[in-house]
């Protein structure tokens, strides 16, 4: 049998098929369809709604992750930059105290007024700086008090220089 | 709301339109509502009957309808005009049919054939009334494995080659022709059967 061949339809089954009645699909279809439209639409809303909310949520809390990273990292760095301005400020004030002493002006300071003055000053500057770490002030805090502390010694060696320069008015 | 009548049947030969005014087609697919209604009146007979040939059962072939209009008005905006609207309606049709056939357990939609229209044929062959007044084209379909009456429908009735219906089946072209070449001899046949004279 070659069932590739085609088999024509016989007159009685043509016309038979010819007679298949033709029937409308009830309302209830098209009212369900838009029913189910309705509802589709609300879950795609709902799905919208869903989707902002929780991209807004997620982006919300990249950017923080982000920030809170971006802080991690440029904290150190300023960290490291404040503490070396300190250890700076401190190792300058050192030097400029021993050198002061090395001057041996400190007679000569006590008989003046500025003398006097200076050295009260750079009490009343030991005292701050013993407090800002008592209370542990941040490092730039300190550093400031440290350079005024050197800004200070370094004025008394000027004025210390000035005094050795001239022994009789001592 | 849309009209219809259920008991309401005219003769085949009386074809059933299909055409849908391009205008129509063109707001349909902009999401126009009263477009897609309009694409829905024109084209719900015809894909209503070709689902209800194809199942054999008019509850199963309403599921049809409903569920092949939500694809095709979700995917409206997707039709660029190629083929007919109805040829594109139809292949979503025949694609949900036949995954609904092939979910559909057989007995089923048969019992539901019987409450339809009322007779035995199709669930009790064996009681098959052999009067050629009572003998209708869907008794006779009925009796059709859901392949044969399928494609006889699809070739026959809708008028599709043979490289459309495989490739609906995803099948060769010699498949089609084949269960085609079955189908309308045991139509023929059956309709000996019935013929009285013979």
């Amino acid at each position: 049998m070659t069932q590739n061949t085609e088999l024509p339809l016989s007159r009685s089954a043509r016309e038979l098929l010819d007679t298949l009645p033709v029937q409308r699909p009830s309302a209830d279809v098209w009212a369900s369809i838009q029913q189910s439209r309705l509802a589709e639409e609300g879950k795609r809303s709902d799905r919208y709604r869903r989707y902002w909310q929780s991209t807004s949520l997620a982006a919300l809390l990249l950017i923080t992750l982000m920030s809170g990273y971006w802080i991690g990292q440029q904290r150190p760095a300023s960290m490291s930059a404040e503490a070396m301005a300190l250890q700076q400020s401190m190792t300058e004030s050192r030097l400029l105290e021993q050198q002061l002493r090395a001057l041996n002006v400190a007679p000569a300071l006590h008989a003046s007024h500025q003398g006097r003055h200076a050295r009260q000053e750079l009490a009343r500057i030991d005292v701050q700086i013993n407090q800002a770490y008592i209370e542990s002030r941040p490092d730039a805090a300190l550093t400031t008090l440290w350079q005024q502390r050197s800004q200070l010694l370094s004025n008394m060696i000027q004025q210390g220089q000035r005094r050795n320069l001239q022994p009789e008015r001592i | 709301m849309k009209a219809s009548d259920s008991t309401a049947s005219t003769p085949a030969s009386m074809r059933y339109p299909t055409f849908v005014d391009e205008l129509v087609v063109k707001r349909a697919t902009r999401g126009d509502a009263a477009a897609i209604s309009q694409v829905y009146d024109i084209l719900s007979t015809p894909a209503f009957n070709l689902a209800n040939r194809m199942t054999m059962n008019r509850q199963l072939a309403e599921d049809v309808l409903h569920d092949t209009f939500i694809k095709v008005i979700a995917n409206l905006h997707k039709y660029r005009g190629q083929v007919p609207l109805w040829a594109w309606v139809r292949q979503v049709l025949v694609n949900t049919c036949l995954n609904v056939m092939k979910k559909e357990s057989r007995h089923q939609y048969h019992d539901s054939l019987i409450d339809e229209f009322g007779r035995e044929t199709i669930a009790d062959p064996v009681n098959h009334d052999h009067d050629h007044a009572r003998l209708d084209a869907m008794t006779l379909l009925g009796q059709l494995s859901e392949k044969s009456r399928t494609v006889l429908i699809l070739h026959d009735l809708e008028g599709l080659t043979h490289p459309e219906i495989a490739a609906m089946f995803e099948q060769t072209e010699s498949f089609s022709k084949s269960v085609l070449f079955r189908a309308r001899k045991q139509l023929n046949e059956l309709i000996k059967g019935h013929d009285p004279e013979h």
